[in-house]
């Protein structure tokens, strides 16, 4: 039975990444496989249905290409989920290490701080934020960077203070080790396999929230191509022209599943591992 | 056997269909007409807001001196009628009598005077206060005569009187230092019955208002509700008889449905796309023509404002002082793109500010963006929030060009005043036009004012300080056994004496 | 006999984490600890588990702070030294820890842990590679299987490749903590050999680490017997062995299993 079950999940794994890397070379050759700009305007053809002479997927109300606009909308997502996890990556690294290396009151101000970011709803936090400081997906971006940095803190604190208990942490300070190579070669690949499982997370999480901001209009801005903004203009034309939303609704589920989806099946996988 | 004439006949079948008793009795007993209110008014104390939905409420519980016709004209109210003197700094109107609030009081030239003692009260702060400031005394030489006297000659005046701000409140409940804010008081149709908030406003007939057999309905309440959805919903089903917040698309299900009704009427707002005429490469006249030739104005109307009419001048279409300017800058690309290249070859980077609570507006912006990319301009869109919008657009003049609809006003002045200089925010003056706006207030007489204005108009289209671009259509559903309903576009209130439910 | 290692009134305190609590969770690990260890001897340090011998290895080598006491290791005393100096102190005095198994990065091949030393010693890169060879040759661990991981290697050899990791600093003293407690007995008796051997050749002193007092009775020189923190006895190993003062080292005596004490010949 347990071959079975363990080759299941592979197929599964390699759909997810099958699916994953061909969003990711959609989004990186948009130019070059968008049938239309994206963001050329046609009046006469507005709200096309799927299928008619040059709009596959139909068109929106301004008579624009739904098809080229969810394939540059992969950009925009994708760029989101790299750029704010990266965000997250960079400062949870930093606030967890500190906090795991330093120990005592740094650790527990950090911590007191992560939790205080972690406890407010996460999309509120992120339209509040958002609202002070101007709409768009840059702002988008630092600010979902920002309020899931404390996921990323916590792990990295938590790995380093067991880490730090490591007999080989422990002999490599003995031999002299400077904390910086302690850090580099000892700490970080050995914690990298749940950061990798928490990026794919919040990545998913991160496509979320672009797409509710964005669907609220706090995010990408008109006439940008972005999944929840086509969802914003096409909750207009629900009974008319459902197809508006059913294309960008589709692909955000698709690729919020698929990064969950490769973050338990990475789980899994690291943990059978170690 | 005599044969009766046809017209006798005629009186006596009459006749005997009322024959069931006075007309009290013909109307339904406690027939409420349910309309939906998109909101919670801030407060129901017509001089203490400028917010419509208080006026959508109140134009039933109040009366002003004189009021709009439903063409626009001024027409007597509770003022009987009114003169002005030669120089125009006197204005006496004669009372109607026999008017009563709905307290019991009887009304008399106290109140007007006590009223507008009132609004100019600056313990109160009205924001109107300032529509009044030619005013230098009110006098009351009799119980039914007023008499207004101005420091200088000030025509608008007449129609700042129509608006709902300058309802007439009871001397007596003035003096008792009433809560008009909760519980207005007024000579209206209805009078004030009770406000649930969010959930709804009441309004019982008044049976001794000054209109005989007016109003009809015994009872209005004003629900409030702030989903379109849910309102659409409501006119379908038939909780609710009239809605004034129909999206584009509800339009087809409204007039697919056999108990619904659609009334369109074009809007007194005048959507503009705004140009900064202060900052560089738009002070150029050129360029602001080669804009406006851009523009595709029906198609913006169409597609951003869900249908409309072309006007192109700041004066809305059923205005007595409309001129028409529609053709004066037709859509021509090719000619935009010349205006371009004779204003040198350099692509222009404009910044469009677009206040992004009003879709419309953002989708016209969108559209414009477009428009004008195709002949030789990188428009860049920048959302901003409303409050935003007003500080650093309108107020700071941070923009090339934005996209907003300016709301119509009684008196054309309203709309004007702002051209007098150029502290208004496209930052456009013209000497003659300043002149002409201050000439208007001087003088009295409809025909002098209309040739004065159209004479600004017309220097304002040339100048292209905005593109002109039209009112949109507004759309009221209603069930179809809704009678004698009248909406005011100018100032966005209902009339609803005369409505009848069949 | 010249003393290599001296150990005077060394204390290590744990405090417990939290804002509220600290006091409560105090725990005394090594209390007020005094010993001295010959040049080129073998203390042998016993004591049933959590009775604070790893902590005290900790303290001797600065790994943990201690909170009081000092410590001198061939004239060094790391309270004092300067950065340079204490590079210097590295190199004198090293640890092999507890559980093979752990002792490994298993990110890293074998040779890049044994090189570890070597390149915080600044030596170069081809004459690390020719070093790490040598010493995995010298605890009997082929050079080619340098690039190996460690799950690639059972629990003896990873042992012996953190002892070459050790010795490629080239120290005099050497912390063994619990080396072979976790290995089968016949590989222990390898391991114990080896060390025993590598102790001759290079001229090593040992804190050998267990709380296996026979083994400890077979290698040592000199017996110390903790208990929670303190050392209840101390002395010549053949003295504690023969007439053990404490009711506690008795029982340590006789609840070992009895494997060396059979084949005393290496002596
Ligand atoms: N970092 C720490 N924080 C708090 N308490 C600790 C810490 N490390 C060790 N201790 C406590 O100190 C005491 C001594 O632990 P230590 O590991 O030194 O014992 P040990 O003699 O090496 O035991 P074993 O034979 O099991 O290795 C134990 O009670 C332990 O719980
Ligand atoms: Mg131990």
């Amino acid at each position: 039975m347990k071959p079975r079950i363990a080759t299941a999940a592979r197929v599964v794994l390699w759909c997810t990444l099958l699916y994953i890397g061909t969003l990711a070379l959609v989004a990186i050759a948009a130019p070059l496989i968008a049938p239309a700009d994206p963001l050329v305007q046609n009046i006469p053809a507005r709200f096309s249905s799927p299928g008619t002479a040059g709009y596959p997927l139909g068109a929106d109300d301004f008579g624009r290409d739904v098809l080229s606009r969810i394939i540059f909308g992969a950009r925009a997502a994708l760029l989101v989920g790299l750029v704010s996890v990266g965000i997250a990556l960079l400062l949870g690294l930093v606030t967890g290490l500190a906090a795991g290396l330093l120990e005592g009151p740094v650790d527990s101000a950090l911590m007191l701080l992560m939790d205080a970011v972690l406890s407010f709803p996460t999309v509120l936090l992120a339209i509040t934020v958002v609202s002070v400081f101007g709409y768009g997906l840059p702002q988008v971006m630092a600010a979902i960077g920002v309020i899931f940095s404390p996921l990323f803190a916590r792990i990295v604190r938590a790995e380093t203070l067991t880490l730090k208990q490591e007999p080989y942490v422990m002999s490599a300070h003995a031999l002299g080790t400077p904390l910086r190579r302690i850090v580099s070669v000892h700490l970080l690949p050995n914690m990298l396999p749940k950061i990798v499982v928490q990026c794919t997370v919040t990545f998913a999480l991160a496509i979320v929230i672009e797409a509710s901001l964005s669907f609220l209009g706090l995010g990408a801005q008109p006439p940008q191509p972005s999944w929840g903004l086509m969802l914003r203009s096409a909750r207009n034309y629900l009974l008319d022209a459902p197809w508006l939303a059913f294309y960008p609704g589709l692909a955000i589920g698709l690729t919020v599943f698929s990064f969950n989806l490769l973050g338990d099946l990475l789980n899994e996988l690291l943990q059978i591992r170690r | 056997m005599r044969r009766l004439p046809f017209s006798i006949l005629a009186a006596l079948i009459a006749a005997s269909i009322y024959a069931g008793g006075a007309p009290e009795a013909a109307r339904p007993q406690g027939d409420t007409l349910r309309f939906a209110l998109s909101g919670n008014p801030d407060t129901l104390d017509p001089q203490a807001t400028q917010g419509t939905l208080t006026f959508q409420v109140l134009r039933s519980v109040y009366d002003t001196l004189v009021e709009p016709d439903h063409d626009g004209r001024i027409v007597p109210a509770l003022a009987e009628s009114w003169q002005v003197s030669t120089d125009n700094l006197s204005w006496t109107f004669q009372l109607r009598r026999g008017v009563s609030f709905h307290n019991g009081d009887r009304l008399t030239a106290a109140d007007v005077a006590a009223t507008f003692a009132r609004l100019l009260d600056p313990g109160l702060g009205s924001p109107h206060a300032k529509e009044f400031a030619s005013l230098r005394e009110i006098r009351t030489p009799d119980e039914y005569t007023v008499v207004f006297e101005l420091d200088h000659p000030y025509s608008p005046l007449l129609s700042s009187l129509a608006t709902g701000w300058s309802a007439i409140l009871p001397r007596s409940l003035i003096a008792a230092q009433h809560d008009f804010a909760a519980h207005p008081v007024g000579t209206g149709p209805f009078r004030f019955e009770q406000w649930i908030r969010d959930n709804r406003i009441a309004l019982l007939r008044n049976p001794d208002y000054w209109i005989p057999a007016v109003p009809i309905v015994e009872r209005v309440h004003f629900n409030i509700i702030t989903e379109v959805a849910v309102q659409v919903q409501g006119v379908l089903t038939g909780d609710l008889h009239i809605i004034d917040m129909v999206g584009p698309t509800d339009i087809a299900r409204i007039e697919r449905d056999p108990r619904t009704r659609l009334d369109t009427g074009l809007s007194s707002l005048v959507m503009v796309l705004a140009i900064n005429t202060r900052r560089d490469p738009l002070s150029d006249l050129r360029l602001r023509r080669a804009i406006n030739h851009a523009v595709d104005k029906q198609s913006i109307l169409d597609v951003a404002y869900a249908g409309g009419k072309v006007i192109g001048t700041f004066m809305d279409y059923g205005d007595p002082y409309y001129v028409d300017l529609a053709d004066l800058y037709p859509y021509n690309p090719q000619r935009a793109r010349r205006l371009v290249a004779e204003a040198g070859a350099a692509m222009r980077t404009l910044d469009l500010v677009l206040p992004q609570n009003y879709e419309p507006h953002v989708r016209a912006g969108e559209m414009y963006q477009q428009m004008l990319a195709e002949v030789g301009f990188d428009v860049r869109i920048r959302l901003v929030d409303w409050s935003t919008w007003l500080a650093d657009v309108y107020a700071g003049g941070n923009f090339d060009l934005t996209v907003i609809g300016h709301t119509g006003k009684l008196d054309p002045d309203g709309r004007l005043s702002m051209f007098e200089s150029d502290n208004n925010y496209v930052g456009w003056t013209d000497p003659h036009a300043a002149e002409m706006i201050r000439a208007a207030r001087r003088v009295a007489g409809f025909e002098e004012r209309r040739a004065l204005y159209r004479d600004v108009l017309q220097l304002l289209a040339e100048q292209v300080p905005f593109v002109f671009v039209g009112s949109n259509y507004r759309y009221i559903a209603m069930r179809e056994n809704v009678e004698g309903f009248h909406m005011d576009a100018k100032l966005d209130t209902y009339d609803l004496r005369r409505v009848r439910l069949r | 006999m010249d003393d290599l290692v001296c150990i005077e009134g060394l204390s290590k305190v744990h405090y417990g984490a939290g804002l509220l609590k600290r006091r409560a969770r105090t725990v005394r690990a090594v209390d007020d600890v005094t010993l001295t260890i010959g040049c080129n001897t073998i203390m042998g340090l016993v004591g049933e588990s959590g009775s604070g011998k790893s902590t005290l290895a900790r303290a001797v080598l600065y790994l943990d702070r201690p909170s009081a006491g000092s410590v001198e290791i061939d004239g060094l005393n790391p309270a004092v030294l300067s950065r340079a100096q204490m590079k210097l102190f590295r190199q004198r005095a090293q640890i092999v820890v507890q559980d093979p198994h752990a002792a490994l990065n298993p990110r890293r091949s074998v040779a890049a842990s044994v090189a570890e030393g070597l390149r915080n010693r600044g030596v170069p890169r081809c004459a690390r590679e020719r070093r790490v060879a040598e010493l995995l040759e010298m605890v009997g661990i082929p050079a080619r299987r340098g690039r190996d991981h460690p799950e690639q290697f059972s629990g003896g050899q990873r042992q012996r490749i953190v002892i070459a990791r050790a010795l490629a600093m080239d120290p005099r003293f050497l912390i063994l903590d619990e080396p072979v407690s976790s290995l089968d007995v016949s590989i222990q008796a390898q391991i114990i050999n080896l060390l025993l051997d590598l102790k001759h050749q290079l001229a090593l002193t040992y804190l050998f680490i267990s709380h296996d007092l026979n083994l400890v009775a077979y290698i040592s020189d000199s017996i110390a017997v903790m208990k929670q923190g303190r050392i209840v006895e101390q002395g010549d190993a053949a003295d504690v062995i023969a007439h053990p003062q404490q009711a506690y080292t008795q029982m340590l005596f006789q609840s070992a299993p009895r494997l060396f004490d059979t084949d005393p010949g290496r002596r």
